[in-house]
C-alpha cells in the first residue's frame, strides 16, 4: 500500500472497525468536571462507592450529611463518594512527511491506531478530540462522544490524509504540544501517535510537555529498519522532511553507534512518558495492527 | 617478455602510478549512494559520537583495492602489448619474403607467407623488420609497426618475373647494419644464397632460411636468348642463340619450342649450338627490329620461365656518298664495311672535304684543314638537341677512346682534342692531315673501325641490345647510338653513368620513338632451383612462443573476468 492509494476503504476496513470494541482502555484516575462515565474520577461526589468523610461547609449538599455521626459526635460531616466520570482523550496523530515515506507508510498504522484509541474511548462512553499535527497543530474537534462518532472520526482521518499527502510538512511536535497545552481543555489522556522523529529532538518535546496537564500515552510507530537499518557503503542520507543531507560511510562501527543512538532515543521516550506518568506503546507498522493491539490488550484492559 | 608499445620502465612506472592513483582514489573516494530516510536525526547523533577520522582509516577496503588494482594493471599491460620473448640476446630480425619468379611455382608463395605471419607474431615488433624482395625491395613492416599491417601490405604483392634478389639485399643489409650486433636475416622462400655471400658477411649478421628449399619436381625454362651479327656475314641478318634448361637435367626436345617473329612462325631451322646442352641457333634472321618470341609448349610448375622474347636489331644498309677527293683514301675502307653501300643517289650521309657542297645538310664526315680547326675531332649536333647529353656516348660510339691520341699528338706537334658544338646537322669534322703520311692513322688498326663507327653514328642507327634479361645490366653495342630507357610516361629512367638494369620481365620503353625492348626472365637458378643448401633451417619458428595477439586476448579476458567479479561483488553488497 502506498501513500497515494490511501482512501477511507483502504485505511479502515469493516473487520478492523468491528474488532476495536473488544479492546478496553482504563485510566487510574481522571479529573472531574465532565460528564458521567465508566471510570473513577479523582473528584469525590455523588457516586455510589463510599470514599471518605470531610467536615461540613456552608453550601454543601445537606443530603450528603451523615446524621449518624452527628448523633454520636455532634459534628456535621459529609460522606464522600467516588464519582465515575468520562475520560477525555485527545488524539494527536502525526501527519508529517516521514509518515508517508516508506512502504507501507507509517501513516496507515498511525491512523488506524488513532481510530482504535478513539473507538475504545467512545465505546466506553468517553469523549475524544482530534488534534492532528505536523508543523503545527490542527483542531478538528475538541470533543466527540458516543459510539456513533467512530465513523465521524474515521471520515475525518481519511480526509486528513488526502489533504496532507499532497502537501508534506515537517514535524514540530514540541510546538504542537505547546499549543495544545495552551488550550483550556479538561484534563484527560493525551495520545500522541507518531514516529517521534522530530528534527528538534526529544529534548524540545520534554520541555513542551512541562505545560501539559494530561496523562500521556505515546504510540510510537516503528519499523524493523529503524533498529536495524539495511544500509551499507558510502551513503548520502537525505532527510525527507528537512531535506538535509548527511554523508556517511557505514562501517560496522557506525552501524553499532546508530543502534546505540536508537536505543537511547527509545529510552528517552519512555523516560519522558514515565515522567508524565504515562507510557509508550510501540507498534510495528509492518505487522498487523489489530494483532498487536490484541496482544497488548489481551487482559481486556490497559492500565495507563 | 617484452612490450610492443612501452618499454619496461614505462610499464613498471605505469603500474606504480596506477597503484598510487588507485590508492589515492580509494582513500579519497566518496561515492555516495543517496537514500531518503524518515529522519537523519539518529544518524547525526551516531556520527557525533564517532571519533574524528584519521586519513589512513579511510583505506578500509583492501580487497576492493586489490581487485581494482588487478583490473587496471591488466588493462595497462594489455595496452603495453606484452610480447613473448624468445631471444635473450635482443638480436634484431630481418624477415625477407622472397617475391622472385621462383616463388610463383605451386604453393610456395602462400606457404612462405603463412610461415612469415607466424614468425612476425612471435617476434617483438621493435626487434623485427619485414622486407619483400621481388623485382624491387619493399618494406612490409618497419620496426615497431603492428603486424596487422602486414596482411594489407601483402594484398597486391605477387611473385614477379624477376630473378631472386635476396643475395643483393643481404649485401645491402650487411653494409647498413655493419657494426650493429645481433642481426639475423631470415629468408622466407627459395631464393638462393651462395656460400660466398654468407662468408662475406661481417660478424654479428647471420642468415638463415625459415623453410627448407622445395625443389621443383620437373621444370623446364628458357634460360638464354641472345642475338648477334649473322655468322654468315650478311649485314642485315642476325643469329639468335637459345638455351633451355630443366630442373632435373633432362634433355629437351627442340620440337617442344614454339618460335615466332612478330607473331609469324619462324621458318628457319633450329640448329644445335656446338658445345651447349639444350642450346640451339637460329641463323640469318632478318634484322628489321622484329620481336622474336620463344615459348615452351608443355606446361610445368613454373610458368614465368616458359616464354622469352627479344627485340632483334634493325640493321638497314647505310647509303654513303663519298667525295671524289677522298676516294683514294677511304673507298677501300668503306667497301670493306658490310653495312655501307656507296652510292651517288639519295645517300643518308656524305664524306667530303670542308667547303664541298656535296650532300648539303645531310650528316657528314668532313675533313678540314688543321689550321682552320683547333680540335682534331669536332662533333656537331643539331641545334634543337642538347649536345652534352650525347657527347660521352658519341666519343664511345665513334671509338675515339680507341685511338692512340698520344701518337697523333706527337705527329701533329699539338694536342689532340675532341669537342662538340651545335650546328645545322650531325657532323664529324676531323683534320684532313690525319689522312696524310705524316700520321700513321690510316694504317692503324683503329682506322677502319673509326670510319665504320663514324658512319654508323652519323647514320643514327639505334643501339642494339644482344641480351636483355631481368636483373642483368642493359649492354648496348658500343658502335651505335644509345637510346634512353623511359618509363610509361616517357621520362628517362636511365641512371647516369651506370648501365640500366631491368628489374623484371616485360616491356621496356625507349626514348626517341625507338621500338621498346623485351625483357625476359632468363634465370637458370630460378628455372632449376639450384640453390645451394648453405643456410641453416631452424626446427621451428623463431620466437615460437605465443603470439602477442594471444597474450593480448588473454589479458583482456582476464580484465573482463575481474570486472565481472567486481560487479558481482557490488551487486551482492560485498563491494563498496
Amino acid at each position: 500500500m502506498n501513500a497515494a492509494a490511501l482512501d477511507f476503504n483502504a485505511l479502515f476496513d469493516p473487520d478492523f472497525l468491528s474488532a476495536l470494541s473488544r479492546l478496553s482502555l482504563s485510566a487510574r484516575r481522571v479529573a472531574g468536571g465532565g460528564r458521567h462515565g465508566e471510570r473513577l474520577s479523582k473528584d469525590l461526589g455523588s457516586g455510589v462507592e463510599f470514599k471518605d468523610y470531610r467536615p461540613y461547609s456552608p453550601g454543601d449538599d445537606l443530603r450528603a450529611i451523615d446524621w449518624n455521626i452527628y448523633r454520636r459526635l455532634g459534628k456535621l460531616s459529609l460522606r464522600l463518594f467516588e464519582e465515575q466520570q468520562d475520560l477525555p482523550i485527545y488524539l494527536m496523530p502525526d501527519l508529517s512527511s516521514s509518515m508517508f515515506l516508506e512502504s507501507p507508510p507509517r501513516i496507515v498504522a498511525g491512523l488506524r491506531a488513532t481510530l482504535a484509541m478513539a473507538a475504545i474511548g467512545l465505546d466506553h462512553h468517553d469523549s475524544a478530540g482530534l488534534f492532528p499535527f505536523s508543523d503545527q497543530l490542527q483542531v478538528v474537534f475538541k470533543s466527540k462522544s458516543g459510539r456513533a462518532s467512530v465513523m465521524t472520526f474515521a471520515r475525518h482521518l481519511a480526509a486528513l490524509v488526502q489533504d496532507t499527502q499532497d502537501n508534506p510538512r515537517q514535524t514540530h511536535l514540541a510546538t504542537a504540544v505547546q499549543r495544545l497545552s495552551h488550550m483550556k481543555l479538561r484534563s484527560g489522556l493525551l495520545v500522541i501517535v507518531s514516529d517521534f522523529f522530530d528534527p528538534e529532538g526529544l529534548e524540545a518535546l520534554r520541555v513542551a510537555m512541562r505545560a501539559v496537564r494530561h496523562r500521556l500515552l505515546l504510540i510510537q510507530l516503528t519499523k524493523k529498519s529503524d533498529a536495524d537499518p539495511a544500509l551499507q557503503g558510502d551513503v548520502r542520507l537525505r532527510d525527507c522532511e528537512t531535506n538535509e543531507v548527511t554523508d556517511l560511510t557505514l562501517t560496522p562501527d557506525v552501524i553499532a553507534r546508530y543502534r546505540e543512538a536508537y536505543k537511547s532515543f527509545n529510552e528517552e521516550l519512555v523516560s519522558l512518558a514515565k515522567r508524565r506518568r504515562g507510557a509508550v506503546l510501540q507498534l510495528d507498522v509492518d505487522q498487523d495492527l489489530f494483532e498487536q493491539l490484541s496482544t497488548l490488550f489481551q487482559s481486556g484492559s490497559l492500565q495507563v | 617478455m617484452n612490450f610492443a608499445n612501452f618499454s619496461w620502465p614505462w610499464v613498471l612506472g605505469g603500474l606504480g602510478v596506477l597503484a598510487a592513483g588507485l590508492f589515492a582514489l580509494q582513500i579519497l573516494r566518496i561515492r555516495y549512494r543517496e537514500v531518503t530516510v524518515v529522519s537523519t536525526l539518529l544518524w547525526r547523533r551516531a556520527m557525533q559520537e564517532a571519533p574524528v577520522r584519521k586519513f589512513w582509516e579511510r583505506f578500509k577496503h583492501p580487497w576492493a583495492y586489490l581487485l581494482i588494482l588487478a583490473i587496471c594493471a591488466t588493462l595497462w599491460l594489455a595496452l603495453a602489448e606484452p610480447q613473448p620473448e624468445r631471444d635473450s640476446d635482443g638480436s634484431f630480425h630481418v624477415l625477407v619474403l622472397d617475391g622472385s619468379a621462383g616463388m610463383a611455382a605451386g604453393e610456395r608463395y602462400a606457404q612462405a607467407i603463412e610461415a612469415l605471419k607466424d614468425q612476425v607474431g612471435a617476434l617483438p615488433p621493435g626487434q623485427r623488420q619485414v622486407l619483400w624482395s621481388g623485382a624491387q625491395v619493399r618494406t612490409l613492416l618497419n620496426p615497431g609497426e603492428d603486424e596487422l599491417l602486414l596482411e594489407r601490405r601483402l594484398e597486391k604483392l605477387v611473385p614477379q618475373a624477376a630473378p631472386a634478389g635476396v643475395e643483393r639485399l643481404i649485401g645491402e643489409l650487411a653494409m647498413t647494419r655493419h657494426g650493429q650486433q645481433g642481426t639475423e636475416v631470415l629468408i622466407f622462400g627459395d631464393a638462393p644464397v651462395r656460400q660466398a655471400v654468407i662468408d662475406s658477411l661481417p660478424q654479428g649478421i647471420s642468415v638463415r632460411r625459415a623453410q627448407a628449399i622445395q625443389a621443383l619436381e620437373r621444370n623446364t625454362g628458357i634460360t638464354a636468348l641472345g642475338v648477334a651479327d649473322a655468322q654468315s656475314g650478311i649485314w642485315d641478318r642476325v643469329d639468335v642463340f637459345l638455351q633451355v634448361q630443366t630442373s632435373d637435367g633432362a634433355a629437351v626436345d627442340a620440337g617442344a619450342l614454339q618460335i615466332d617473329l612478330d607473331g609469324q612462325p619462324v621458318g628457319a631451322p633450329l640448329r644445335a649450338a656446338p658445345g651447349e646442352r639444350n642450346g640451339w641457333l637460329l641463323q640469318d634472321l632478318p634484322a628489321l627490329g622484329g620481336l622474336l618470341t620463344v615459348r615452351l609448349g608443355a606446361e610445368d610448375e613454373l610458368a614465368l620461365d616458359n616464354v622469352a622474347s627479344i627485340r632483334l636489331p634493325a640493321k638497314p644498309y647505310i647509303d654513303v656518298q663519298l667525295s671524289p677527293s677522298l676516294d683514294s683514301a677511304l673507298r677501300a675502307v668503306l667497301e670493306a664495311d658490310p653495312a655501307v653501300r656507296l652510292t651517288d643517289v639519295s645517300p643518308q650521309l656524305v664524306i667530303r672535304h670542308e667547303g664541298e657542297s656535296l650532300g648539303g645538310t645531310l650528316p657528314a664526315l668532313e675533313f678540314v684543314d688543321a689550321g682552320r680547326q683547333a680540335q682534331a675531332f669536332l662533333l656537331t649536333y643539331p641545334q634543337d638537341l642538347q649536345g652534352e647529353n650525347y657527347f660521352a656516348d658519341a666519343v664511345e660510339a665513334i671509338g675515339l677512346t680507341q685511338i692512340d691520341a698520344m701518337a697523333l699528338a706527337d705527329a701533329a706537334q699539338r694536342p689532340i682534342e675532341v669537342s662538340m658544338q651545335s650546328g645545322d646537322a650531325w657532323k664529324l669534322s676531323l683534320w684532313q692531315e690525319l689522312l696524310g703520311e705524316d700520321f700513321n692513322f690510316t694504317r692503324s688498326r683503329a682506322f677502319p673501325l673509326f670510319i665504320a663507327n663514324s658512319v654508323r653514328w652519323l647514320a643514327g642507327i639505334p643501339a642494339a641490345y644482344p641480351y636483355v634479361a631481368a636483373g642483368q645490366p642493359l649492354m648496348a653495342d658500343a658502335a651505335e647510338r644509345t637510346v634512353q630507357v623511359v618509363d610509361d610516361e616517357g621520362r628517362a629512367i636511365d641512371p647516369l653513368g651506370v648501365a640500366f638494369v631491368p628489374e623484371q620481365a616485360g616491356t621496356l620503353p625507349l626514348a626517341a620513338g625507338a621500338r621498346p625492348l623485351s625483357v625476359s626472365l632468363l634465370d637458370p637458378l630460378t628455372t632449376t632451383t639450384a640453390a645451394e643448401p648453405t643456410l641453416e633451417v631452424p626446427a621451428g619458428a623463431v620466437g615460437g612462443g605465443a603470439s602477442s595477439n594471444h597474450v593480448l586476448t588473454v589479458l583482456l579476458l582476464l580484465a573482463l573476468l575481474l570486472l565481472s567479479a567486481e560487479w558481482y561483488g557490488y551487486r551482492k553488497g560485498r563491494m563498496p
